[in-house]
């Protein structure tokens, strides 16, 4: 399998602080296609810092990541968001929808944002929504959801976009069991159907059973890593 | 998307947004009201001016303008009227005797300016004759001898009534002073003071026969024209028919009056001794002088040098209602742009609340890929759709209040002494123009735009990855 995501002696160190806080320290890794892997640790272990780095919401203080082949520690701001609209998907903790539009135009969104076709926003929209379970739901905004329905919603608009991998911020931390087996089962499915790679940052042990690789930090650093 | 998106935002927070709706909307009622109010006060001075006082366009002798002697009279003024009456955009055409004269009622003389009128052609050219109520005379349709109409506050200044008698003392054409008994026919009241008090009007024929004129010997022609007409290029036709100018001593001294550059009065006097030049001459001279010329300036060379007939249209004639017309202008841009700059600020803090409340959603958004220069365009679309909210409110309310009280008018009657002695009614119907309204939502959307700017910079300089966790 190839490798979508690279990373090598990754460090990030946060100097804003009193005292500088080196969260990723020296991190090596890599990802291939299709991969479902959880990152787990205790608080303040580097699984966020590690998530941001990824995805390009944060610049490393040094070390290299390589997307598809292509290092994107030079990028600049704009080739950043550029990066994360056609390659990355991204599910919250707090789901982070837009409140005024409905489920579906949640989901058409970032499909507008890449100037897709009305009616190829509207199918693809359809089709995610429909496979998270959602079919009843599309013309319903957020604030008439429930949180596990939310975040469905989310991993539909991840998925979007066509994306390499979704990063997903511990996406089940706001949930209940029943909808975070939902939740686990949906993303489970879509990354056998569409083969997109899923990395989770979790403390959540559902997720954790769900996870074919686990991968444990340890003050920035790779602990353990085990393919299950 | 984002229009739509942007749209719905500012109703996410549907009290705040009104808050700020209501508050465009009232400034504007207030600032569109007195605009409105401001104008339907000049636009009936100019129309009672023109219809009243002025007329349309005025010609007369051009020397007569720098001193009015009874013998200053336009040459072949009833062959001009006739060739003026052909023209389709003019109504009515009269011909004026114009004479300074003093009046005396018997208790003490009073400068006034007598206008000889036809009864008839001057009813045409001016509606001053519905200013004369029933009860106080008529137009010229008594029996007495030497008829004579004079204003109420004349009058009463005076101390005559209908019927009495006055005596004008004026100059002949020959120069000779002549004394004259003539009777109150009728008595008007403008809503001007001062033109009230100054003119009073006898028949042009009594005048004739009494200070040698001849029949069609007049000092003024007014025309009245169809109220679309374009006065600039009647009075150019005008102008290239009877503008005659001089470049010679005398004029050139009307020239160093003016304090223009020397390089123009250097110009001129080279050209000195040229004589009878018509309108189209004296514009090419104009146009080769040394240096660029403003149209004022270019009109006061003009007026410099003619020796033939002045045509002025009532912008000449009463410059400082022009002046008022064009400051009207600038006044909406002034009232209107003061009104907005003070609103503006509310909408900066307006939208800086929002985006601090939704730092969280901006995160979210250049995460998942919306660049920078989109979410900046959805927080200055935000603003503008709030604007323009509070705006079209303010527009519709103030159409709506204007379209009512022009109909209706505001009577100022209290302050009628202040608004008269300017010439200004005391019952005004206030008028805005379409494009007036087209410059208000021009002037909204800027505000809009303008108070984007500072929170939607604030916006963009979110660091995702923190705005995203944030609170």
């Amino acid at each position: 399998m190839s490798k979508v995501i690279e990373i090598n002696k990754l460090n990030k160190i946060y100097t804003e602080t009193a005292v500088p806080v080196h969260a990723v320290n020296d991190l090596s890794l890599s990802f291939e296609q299709g991969e479902f892997a959880a990152i787990v640790g205790p608080s303040g272990c580097g699984k966020t810092t590690l998530l941001n780095l990824i995805g390009g919401l944060d610049k490393p203080t040094d070390g290299k990541i390589w997307i598809d082949g292509t290092d994107i520690t030079t990028f600049s701001i704009g080739q950043l968001t550029d990066l994360r609209l056609w390659n990355i998907g991204f599910v919250f903790q707090a789901y982070n929808l837009i409140p005024v539009l409905t489920a579906r135009e949640n989901v058409e969104f970032i499909m507008e944002l890449q100037h897709k076709s009305k009616a190829e926003r509207r199918a693809r929209a359809e089709e995610l929504l429909v496979a998270v379970g959602l079919a009843d739901r599309m013309d319903v905004r957020p604030s008439r959801m429930s949180g596990g329905q939310q975040q469905r919603v989310a991993v539909a608009r991840a998925l979007a976009s066509k994306p390499k991998f979704i990063l997903a911020d511990e996406p089940t931390a706001n949930l209940d069991s029943s909808s975070t087996e939902t939740l686990l089962n949906i993303m489970e499915e879509l990354n056998g159907k569409e083969g997109t790679t899923f990395i989770f940052s979790t403390h959540d042990s559902r997720v954790m059973k769900k996870a074919r690789r686990i991968i444990t930090l340890e003050d920035g650093k790779v602990l353990t890593d085990n393919i299950i | 998307m984002i229009i739509s998106i942007a749209w719905k935002n500012i109703w996410r927070n549907k009290l705040r947004s009104f808050v700020v709706l209501f508050a465009i909307a009232i400034g504007l009622v207030a600032g569109i009201l007195s605009v409105a109010v401001m104008n339907g006060a000049l636009r009936d001075r100019i129309k009672i001016a023109i219809k009243t006082e002025i007329g349309s366009i005025q010609l007369h002798r051009a020397d007569y303008l720098n001193n009015a002697e009874p013998d200053k009279t336009i040459d072949n003024a009833g062959e001009i009227i006739k060739k003026i009456e052909e023209n389709q955009d003019v109504i009515a055409v009269s011909g004026r005797l114009k004479l300074e004269a003093m009046i005396n009622g018997g208790h003490g003389p009073r400068g006034a300016m007598v206008l000889g009128v036809n009864p008839d052609s001057e009813k045409r050219v001016s509606d001053l004759y519905r200013y004369i109520p029933d009860s106080l005379g008529g137009w010229f349709n008594s029996d007495l001898r030497n008829p004579i109409i004079i204003s109420s506050r004349l009058a009463d200044k005076l101390k005559v009534g209908l019927n009495n008698k006055v005596q004008l003392d004026f100059v002949n054409k020959q120069g000779e002073a002549i004394a004259a008994i003539f009777r109150v026919c009728g008595i008007f009241q403008t809503n001007n003071s001062i033109y009230d008090e100054m003119n009073v009007f006898v028949e042009n024929s009594i005048l004739q026969k009494m200070l040698g004129f001849d029949e069609n010997e007049f000092h003024q022609i007014v025309l009245l024209t169809k109220e679309d007409a374009d006065l600039d290029s009647i009075s150019t036709v005008l102008k290239r028919k009877y503008s005659a100018f001089s470049i010679n001593t005398n004029t050139l001294q009307n020239l160093g009056n003016l304090k223009v550059d020397s390089s123009i009065v250097d110009y001129f006097s080279a050209n000195q001794d040229l004589v009878s030049l018509n309108y189209g001459q004296m514009l090419e001279l104009l146009k080769k002088t040394p240096m660029v010329l403003s149209l004022q300036t270019q009109k006061d060379i003009l007026r410099a040098f003619e020796s033939g007939i002045t045509v002025m249209t009532w912008e000449d004639a009463a410059p400082e209602m022009a002046l008022t017309s064009y400051w009207m202008d600038w006044l909406l841009y002034i009232f209107v742009g003061i009104i907005l700059l003070a609103l503006g600020f509310g909408i900066v803090n307006t939208m800086l609340m929002v985006v601090l409340e939704r730092v969280k959603e901006f995160g979210m958004l250049m995460a998942i890929g919306m660049n920078r220069r989109r979410v900046y365009l959805m927080v200055v679309l935000e603003t503008v759709f709030l604007s323009l909210a509070g705006g079209v409110t303010g527009i519709v309310i103030s159409s709506i209040l204007i379209s009512w009280l022009s109909k209706s008018g505001i009577n100022l009657v209290s302050l009628a002494e202040g608004f008269n002695s300017m010439g200004y009614s005391t019952l005004i119907y206030p008028y805005i123009g379409l494009e007036d309204y087209i410059k208000i939502v021009i002037m909204v959307i800027l505000t809009g735009v303008v108070s984007a700017l500072y929170p939607a910079w604030k916006a963009i300089r979110l660091n995702p990855a923190d705005a995203v966790r944030s609170e």
